[in-house]
């Protein structure tokens, strides 16, 4: 659990909570934005080389060549996650996804592991509401093997009976068991809050009603429908030559193309008033809190302005909320606040825990002070620092190879050109406190806002007074 | 998705929010420590490590400058100009295995306290200076260190130097500001450990692992001894510790070397070392019987850990055990994982890690059960399972590993090393870490041959000696009830 936990993709596609991971989630490029190397006084950074290329098939590739370690990593981000899950069958993509490496034409799931485990590689599958990302790394002196490997897992899974059903009992228990977890359970509770029916309100591994009733036939046509060259992005990265690239277009050129099903998203609305819904559980000592609304999407033209607005607000150590309900009163450990940007208006929230005893004192102070934010806006100081700190960790974020492939894929992704790495720190100079304190006020409706607090019921029952629209469920119900 | 990245040390608490921990639960909780190295006689240092490679192409090498000042202050260099960045990293000789009885707890909530103000940088300066700069910075404390570590654009890096080295040598304990901060802690407490399996589980671990040494003792501390600290308190423990001998200094990054030098000898040099107390700590007896522990919770399902007593970080059997855990638990072709959680199918996870801490070491299975319909089913799948792991752990007592388990495995290591050092961040947590524990920040370069050594024979003979029943330590957090 060392690592330094501001800049971890995969931890922040976990966890909504980390003050580091602030605005990125879903919307890639942003947050954990950034590129590298030297930016000139004009403000314009040069991003390190890559290649880019188009196969005939429709499959984007980038290749981001680095000899400084003897290690080579692959990604494939496949431009359909969750939120293409049909009604009822929540959790489908996520069950594909963790499906892939058991078991390909060729080989059965053992042999897969066993020979990825003789390289020292490991691969992983993820999947989120906009994509799903599969990924292999490895020692470069295993190159070769990495790709032939890669590519039989992407593009040529079986499927078998036995392990659809070993995966599909295994996702149930992992569900079931997250209600062990207080933050998870806050999170769950948080999705329908804010999403209810919407996709955005399911959860990106489904319900044990959804998942239990997941068939071969949904995954298989799921697959066919999704897994396509001309819906992919392959990211290479590490230490390899233009021999192994060649190699690369060779093996992912014979993947076949097919027309991929257009995704018509709603765009999620935002429901009038403060609502409460507590999600009881006896025996906690501590609270988890959420306040949660819709935030904006990806493409949105208020994304960077609201970026600097909630790194003043909850989005760094040093910020609004964490300087008075952490350090000011000492009522947590930690308080942050993010906006998820995707395809569709992702999820604004704040997070926080407190104990038991003083749900009431942070719920309203963190209510108080989000209101006066929105009212009264940031400070040119505020800004100024905000301005200091997103572009000092500007070059950390893509300080590696692999980190700047994968912000590329995600620029890919929703569309946004490079531009927003290179152009990042003049952009950031050209916002003013009222371009930051209207975006505020066009996208932040303290107003309009569903809390949700995971913890024993009498100690929720205090903010019943706080508005009529309250509910009290119980935990099984996330399930 | 198995997740088969391991980390270095098991049990971290930080200053700041690391998510890590949380998001574990489900995924795969089992970050189990392993950072080997060995009891080589230490040999006069040449100040610089060529950045040459060595035979294997595999092998890691960076150029390290290393000094120490008059007061006894450790400072490692590591210039590395392709990125505009600098990590700053400070770390002490001191964590909560140094802590008295009536007091566990306070290295760590020390650690909180190097963020409330010194003579330059007062109150919460501190993190409004460093972040409008551009920098990122966090802490942790272990059983035996404690870290801070700050990254910056290099152009920052005299910033660094002035703010450390005031709280080194001026750190100022307000009663205002210990008193909010123990609350914090406090919240810490409940969010990493009260309300969370996993957290029980660690502390479990440690607390029936040990039963004199204080790695026992939980590493957060209890709420009663949080709440004995005093300013006063606080002060002398900075005063124990916290002297320029005790600390290791690491930066990595883009920096002329030369100015780097003149910088820290600037702002440390006039930083007087003081004696530093450390209190003699009790041997561990050898523990002749298992133990084990039983903790019940509202909870779905079960997840238990079992320990074995293993050697200390650094020593040739510790390279053989990290190796077997590998074997046995690291990934989906591993041992374990094929037979709990692919074949048997008790589990959502299985997995093995070697835990090595300066002076003792645990070698760990951790298993997270799946939920079952009723309480006798699941107490019977429990004990199917922890059958299933002793008959597993039978084998490398008494047949040796293969040739291939043995190349999975070392690979594995190298694949770990190769991507804990991706980073400037990770490169000088490495030699800080060996610095530290060894006092040789080189052994980071010579892991991987260690491991490259270690043969099936080694590995029985370690196994033998201590993955036996006579060592075993079973943690069990289970639902309340049957």
């Amino acid at each position: 659990m060392a690592t330094p936990n501001r800049f971890i993709f995969t931890l922040c596609a976990v966890s909504a909570i980390s003050s580091g991971c602030a605005s990125s989630g879903g919307d890639g490029a942003p947050a954990t934005v950034a590129s590298t190397t030297s930016s000139s006084s004009s403000g314009v950074t040069t991003l390190r080389t890559y290649k880019e290329t188009t196969l005939a098939n429709g499959l984007k590739v980038l290749f981001l060549p680095d000899s400084t370690l003897p290690a080579l990593s692959m990604g494939l981000l496949v431009k359909s996650g969750s939120s293409s899950d049909p009604a009822g069958r929540s959790g489908l993509s996520s069950l594909v996804a963790d499906l892939l490496d058991q078991g390909t034409k060729r080989r059965n799931a053992n042999q897969i592991a066993e020979d990825l485990g003789r390289m020292g590689a490991s691969f992983g599958a993820s999947v989120d509401y906009d994509y799903s990302y599969l990924s292999l790394s490895g020692l470069s002196v295993s190159a070769p093997a990495l790709l032939s490997n890669f590519a039989e897992i992407a593009t040529g899974p079986s499927f078998p009976d036995a392990e659809i059903s070993r995966i599909r009992k295994q996702t149930l228990a992992s569900i079931e068991r997250g209600l062990d977890n207080p933050r998870n359970v806050a999170e769950l509770g948080t999705l329908t809050a804010v999403f209810g029916q919407h996709p955005y309100g399911q959860s990106v591994s489904g319900s044990m009603k959804t998942v239990a009733a997941l068939s071969k036939k949904d995954v298989i046509q799921h697959y066919l429908r999704f897994y396509r060259p001309n819906n992919s992005i392959l990211v290479v990265v590490g230490k390899f030559d233009s021999e192994f690239e060649k190699k690369v277009e060779t093996t992912f050129g014979s993947w076949a193309k097919r027309d991929v099903p257009a995704q018509n998203l709603a765009t999620p609305k935002m429901s009038e008033g403060l609502r409460i819904r507590v999600v009881e559980k006896a025996g906690l000592t501590q609270a988890q809190i959420r306040f949660a609304s819709v935030g904006i999407k990806r493409q949105d033209d208020d994304f960077l302005a609201l970026r600097v607005a909630n790194t003043i607000l909850g989005g760094a150590f040093a910020s609004r909320l964490n300087d008075k309900i952490r350090k000011e009163l000492g009522l947590t450990y930690s308080i942050s606040s993010n906006f998820d940007s995707r395809m569709e208006r992702g999820p604004f929230v704040i997070s926080t825990f407190t104990k038991i005893e003083s749900i009431d004192s942070v719920v309203s102070e963190t209510l108080k002070l989000y209101k006066v934010f929105v009212e009264k806006g940031v400070t040119s100081d505020e800004l100024n620092r905000a301005r200091g700190y997103l572009k000092g960790i500007f070059p950390q974020a893509i300080e590696t190879s692999d980190k700047l492939g994968f912000n590329l894929v995600l620029l890919r992704l929703y569309g946004i050109p490079d531009r927003y790495l290179t152009h990042y720190l003049r952009e950031l100079d050209d916002l003013s406190v009222s371009d930051i304190n209207s975006a505020i006020r066009r996208h932040m409706k303290p107003e309009n806002l569903a809390i949700v607090v995971h913890a024993p019921k009498e100690a929720a029952d205090k903010l019943k007074a706080m508005s009529p629209q309250f509910e009290v469920v119980p935990v099984n119900s996330l399930q | 998705m198995e997740n088969t990245k391991k980390k270095k040390v098991a049990v971290r608490f930080f200053a700041r929010v690391l998510q890590a921990i949380v998001a574990s639960l489900i995924l795969s909780p089992l970050a189990v420590a392993v950072e080997p190295a060995k009891p080589e006689p230490a040999k006069p240092e040449p100040t610089k490590v060529a950045s040459s490679k060595p035979d294997s192409t595999l092998g890691v090498r960076f150029a390290v400058e290393k000094e120490v000042l008059p007061n006894g202050l450790t400072v490692l260099y590591h210039v590395d100009r392709s990125v505009p960045l600098v990590s700053y990293h400070t770390w002490f000789k001191v964590g909560s295995k140094d802590e008295k009885t009536g007091l566990t707890g306070i290295a760590h909530l020390f650690e909180h306290m190097m963020f409330k103000g010194s003579k330059r940088y007062s109150g919460d300066q501190f993190d409004l200076i460093l972040q409008s700069n551009g920098a990122t910075n966090n802490a942790f404390t272990t059983q035996d260190y404690t870290g801070y570590h700050i990254n910056a654009p290099s152009s920052k890096l005299e910033l660094l130097i002035d703010i450390e080295s005031d709280r080194m040598a001026t750190l100022k304990i307000d009663k205002a500001a210990l008193d909010s901060e123990r609350n914090v802690v406090k919240e810490e407490k409940r969010f990493r450990v009260d309300d969370n399996p996993m957290g029980l589980l660690w502390q479990g671990i440690y607390a029936t692992s040990f039963s004199r040494h204080p790695y026992k003792n939980p590493v957060i501390g209890t709420m009663e001894d949080l709440s004995n600290v005093t300013p006063e308190i606080a002060q002398a423990f900075h005063k124990s510790f916290y002297s320029p001998s005790n600390a290791v200094i690491v930066v990595a990054g883009d920096f002329e070397l030369a100015e780097a030098q003149r910088l820290i000898k600037k702002y440390y040099a006039g930083i007087p070392r003081q004696e530093v107390k450390r209190p003699t700590l009790p041997e561990e007896p050898e523990q002749g019987s298992p133990r084990s522990t039983f903790i019940r919770r509202d909870l779905k399902s079960w997840t238990f850990a079992v320990n074995y007593k293993a050697p200390a970080a650094g020593t040739d059997e510790s390279f053989a055990l990290d190796l077997l855990s590998a074997i046995m638990g690291r990934g989906p072709s591993s041992r374990l994982y094929k037979r709990i959680v692919y074949k048997d199918q008790f589990a959502t996870s299985a997995s093995a890690g070697n835990n090595t801490m300066q002076d003792a070491g645990l070698f760990q299975i951790f298993v997270t059960m799946k939920p079952s319909a009723t309480a006798s089913e699941a107490q019977q799948q429990f004990l199917a399972a922890q059958r299933a792991i002793y008959g597993e752990m039978w084998r490398p007592r008494n047949i040796a590993v293969t040739e291939a388990e043995l190349e999975r495995a070392r690979n594995q290591m190298i694949m770990s090393q190769v991507d804990s050092l991706k980073t400037l961040h990770g490169k000088a947590e490495a030699l800080a870490m060996n610095e530290i524990l060894f006092g040789d920040y080189k052994r980071v370069f010579t892991d991987i041959d260690r491991y490259l050594k270690v043969t099936p024979g080694q590995i029985l003979k370690a196994a033998q000696k201590y993955l036996v029943p006579e060592r075993s330590n079973l943690v069990v957090v289970r639902p309340k009830g049957a």
